[in-house]
């Protein structure tokens, strides 16, 4: 977000009026100034696992409010943090933000959306601005210089909306803890190498078992029936009733056969073959179990 | 060259992001600068 971290300040600021009008504005900006100040010495976008993931945004928060008692000593450190806080919320909005590690980022993602990021933010700035307005601005002089302000915030952010539309817009929001997953057309576009929602699946394919079938190796499966033996072999998937031509038996042990190079099966397929050679003994059994055996 | 790059440069930390960064950090001034001199006016005519 970026004008809406004013309309946050500028909303704190009609709570408490003691509060510095730039120190607040700071520190809702906060999160983006140390990741700045950081970057020089670091990636930029390296540095933000300290300064915009939960636990980096808790300890600034701290860190900002303390500085500025120690600083202005004055009340409101209250105000510096709440502002610093609720910079992650007002991003959550328009990108996709950190919780805890780089694998859980959620959001809204309107920056892939410039126009709804824009009607966003700029009604967030025209709301406080009018807030702002109502608590200080008395005369009409006043009120002019809020309405400049307004209009000078919604002017840019019209300006970084415009400089970030894209030709061909994707918008991915996630509120999953992990990576988006992408719709079903931009899967069939062979653009994300990920598997698509499963509402998407379900809603193109809504009367099949395709929204079901496995995505994982093919094979043969075979199904021997427990009664007699009798085996039966499938390729495709296996019916849902099989009924045994040789005694007409339901029940059925199934045995997967991967056709193709699976390292999970192949690993599981060597970690329980057995030699079936007549004398060869199970690689777990000591000789003292076949002499009990013997014995009974 | 301008002086905070020649500052940059001596502190070894000219390269080509300090650029972006810089640009990061002016994107955000302009918010502050605005807020702060409209807070003022509004402020000072009370």
């Amino acid at each position: 977000m970026y004008a809406g971290h004013v309309a946050v300040a500028l909303a704190l600021k009609t709570r408490d009026p003691r509060v510095p009008t730039a120190p607040l504005v700071l520190a809702c900006y906060g999160p983006d100034w140390l990741e700045t100040v950081l970057g020089f010495w670091r990636d930029r976008n390296e540095m933000a696992l300290y300064t915009h993931y939960l636990p980096g945004l808790m300890a600034g928060a701290l860190a900002a409010a303390a500085l500025y008692v120690v600083v202005f000593r004055r009340p409101g450190g209250w105000m510096i943090m709440a502002g610093w806080l609720l910079h992650w919320p007002a991003d959550f909005f328009t990108a996709h933000k950190g919780l805890l590690s780089p694998s859980d980022r959620i959001g809204f993602a309107l920056y892939n959306l410039p126009v709804a990021d824009f009607a966003l933010e700029s009604s967030l700035v025209v709301a406080s601005s009018i807030l702002y307005g109502l608590t200080f601005a008395h005369s009409r002089a006043q009120r002019r210089w809020v309405m400049a302000m307004a209009a000078c915030l919604v002017g840019l952010q019209a300006l970084l909306d415009y400089g970030m539309a894209q030709a061909h817009p994707v918008w991915n929001p996630s509120l999953s803890q992990r990576e988006w997953r992408p719709h079903l057309t931009i899967v069939l576009c062979g653009s994300s190498p990920t598997a698509p929602h499963a509402s998407c699946t379900l809603a193109a394919h809504p009367h099949s078992e395709r929204a079901m079938a496995k995505n994982g190796v093919r094979g043969v499966t075979t199904l021997v029936c427990l009664t007699c033996g009798k085996e039966k072999f499938f390729t495709q998937e296996v019916p849902a009733a099989v009924v045994c031509d040789q005694c007409g038996s339901t029940v059925f042990r199934t045995f997967d056969t991967p056709t193709e190079p699976d390292e999970a099966v192949i690993d599981a397929l060597e970690a329980q073959a057995r030699s079936m050679a007549y004398g060869d003994s199970s690689p777990d059994t000591l000789p003292g179990d076949l002499h009990d055996l013997d014995a009974s | 060259m301008d002086l905070a790059e020649a500052l940059l440069r001596v502190l070894g930390l000219a390269r080509d992001w300090t650029a972006r960064a810089r640009g990061f950090a002016f994107l955000l001034s302009l918010p502050l600068i605005i807020v702060t001199v409209a807070d003022w006016r509004v402020r000072r005519r009370r």
